[in-house]
């Protein structure tokens, strides 16, 4: 197999398992810390985002009172964000750059009304700042946001899918 | 600086004496010859319609159909009605005559025909949408401010939301766009002097901004300085035409930056001013810019202190001890508009617009944290922290 190609299996399959992390960090979240909790009761009812990623496994989610619920995989996204290619989404889920900077460097595009995305985008800095080691974080994020829960706690849900 | 960025350049640009009479020739090139001009209602009734009719007459260019009822604030439904006309009266192209208002339903028009749609709504999003159809563009901006002519961005209201809906796409540009003098020297000293400050605005978030780049850096700069050079000379005499024209050039060059390094927190909470309490833009930016500085300072203390060159010139960043430059550029900005203000009346705070209560703080800032411009502020901004600058700009 070409180099290229086994860095973009590489990046394509952390790209699914980040992903993954992702979803289950941000759902067991919605429900233990009040800021990703509000975001969730917050939003619009119904409204779907999906984030996709070529060659990974992207996600749509949907945000209730109950927190953020993950949809089968093939729903639509009422907002969609679309990574240009897996180098630029494995930039971010490796912590590299954040989210904001990669709206800033163009690394991926959004079909949909911006200001839905929004609270979505927060959600997943807020989440980076439980799951990326505090000099990681530290590097990409703005602000830290100050843990309400333990991150050891958030990666045992991970882990355990719950 | 960005590790990585991307830029896209205006189209043509026609600058001067005369370049109204150089929008038949352009049409011409783009292969088009039933413009439907689009302006609003007083610039209809002070002339500067007829003004640009003349110069279009000058080159046998008639306009196909012309359509002055766009309001101030202009909304999807304002856009999806032009579209539906534009079809009805067989037009090829666009002509906008007017301020920010104008242009980016203009913009909007043209994306709902290039993608021949019916819905503007359609198009949300940022760089999602394929080129399309291409509908020949001409923007000729009536105020000195908005750079919309220059820019990938449209703002148009949703009514029905209460916000103001941003689209992003490099298909916005316009194909050519028209900085005469005739356009503004008529524009009353309050109007110069709010639209001069969003212009400046533009400029100071694009130099400060996470997506900054050395384009956008050049292109900022020198719109700074030719803003801070001539604004009040422009305020004083509109019928100065080397200041007008600095000023048409510093707001396109503030457009270009500020299209591919995108604004910051001063936006987002002025969208959310003009969509939640009707703020007029340019209001809304000059009463922000100070406040929102001194917020950013921290992040932003050596760029700031770069740009008072820019801002106060050679002898004063010269004679300024580099740890007070940042703070120096920041108080000569609030000196600036404070004579700014006392020349115009222009307000300067919340309560002098007469149109914000305490009340609306709560809309206004949880407008204000879904706007897409505060993704690339330099400093994290939270509920609490918006609520804090707009009791900050209150009185």
């Amino acid at each position: 197999m070409a180099k290229g190609s086994i860095k973009l299996c590489f990046q394509c399959a952390t790209c699914s398992m980040v992903s993954a992390c992702l979803c289950r960090a941000l759902k067991f979240l919605s429900r233990r810390d009040s800021h990703i909790k509000d975001e969730a009761a917050r939003w619009p009812q119904g409204k779907t985002l999906r984030l996709e990623i070529p060659g990974a496994r992207g996600f749509t989610v949907t945000g209730t009172k109950e927190g953020f619920q993950i949809l089968p995989r093939d729903t639509k996204g009422d907002v969609t964000i679309r990574f240009k290619s897996p180098a630029d989404a494995f930039k971010v889920f490796t912590g590299q750059i954040s989210v904001a900077q990669a709206y800033g460097q163009h690394r991926f595009v959004l079909k949909g009304n911006m200001g839905l995305a929004m609270p979505f985008v927060r959600c997943v800095d807020r989440v980076e700042g439980y799951l990326f080691p505090a000099v990681l974080a530290k590097r990409i994020l703005k602000r830290l946001p100050k843990k309400e829960v333990s991150s050891a706690r958030v990666y045992g849900a991970v882990l355990l899918g719950r | 600086m960005s590790k990585y960025y991307e830029f896209q350049l205006p189209e043509k640009i026609l600058s001067g004496d005369g370049a109204l009479e150089h929008i038949p020739h352009e049409l011409t090139l783009l292969g088009a010859s039933r413009p439907l001009l689009l302006s609003d209602r007083g610039l209809e009734k002070v002339g500067t319609v007829d003004t640009v009719k003349a110069a279009l007459s000058q080159g046998g260019l008639e306009p196909a159909e012309t359509y002055c009822d766009i309001p101030a604030d202009s909304s999807i439904h304002v856009v999806n009605a032009i579209a539906a006309l534009y079809r009805e009266k067989n037009c090829d192209s666009l002509i906008a005559v007017g301020g920010g208002s104008v242009i980016d339903t203009a913009k909007g028009v043209g994306m709902v025909l290039a993608q021949a749609g019916s819905d503007l709504m359609d198009s949300a999003g940022a760089e999602v949408l394929p080129r399309g159809a291409h509908v020949p563009f001409v923007a000729v901006p009536t105020t000195s401010g908005t750079g919309s002519e220059a820019t990938i961005v449209a703002v148009v209201k949703d009514p029905e939301a209460q916000v103001k809906m941003e689209f992003l796409s490099y298909h916005l540009l316009p194909d050519v766009a028209v900085l005469d003098p005739r356009m503004t020297e008529t524009l009353p000293p309050r109007i110069t002097a709010s639209t001069g400050f969003d212009a400046l605005v533009h400029a100071i978030e694009a130099a400060t901004c996470l997506q900054r780049n050395p384009v956008s850096d050049s292109f900022a700069e020198k719109a700074i300085g030719l803003l801070c050079g001539n604004l009040m000379a422009a305020v004083d005499n509109g019928r100065d035409r080397k200041a007008r024209m600095a000023l048409a050039n510093g707001s396109l060059l503030a457009g270009a930056a500020f299209s591919n390094s995108m604004v910051g927190l001063v936006h987002a909470i002025g969208h959310a001013l003009g969509g939640v309490c009707r703020v007029p833009h340019g209001e809304a930016m000059t009463i922000l810019l100070p406040a929102v500085m001194k917020y950013n300072l921290e992040k932003c203390r050596d760029r700031y202190a770069e740009l008072l060159l820019p801002i106060a010139g050679p002898e004063v960043y010269a004679q300024t001890p580099s740890d007070q430059r940042a703070q120096r550029a920041i108080d000569t900005l609030v000196a600036l508009r404070r004579q700014l203000a006392e020349k115009t009346e222009m307000p300067i705070s919340l309560v002098e617009t007469g149109l914000v209560r305490r009340e609306d703080f709560d809309a206004v800032a949880r407008t204000a944290l879904n706007d897409g411009a505060i993704i690339v502020n330099p400093a994290e901004a939270d509920y609490d922290d918006i609520i804090g600058l707009l009791e900050e700009v209150w009185a």
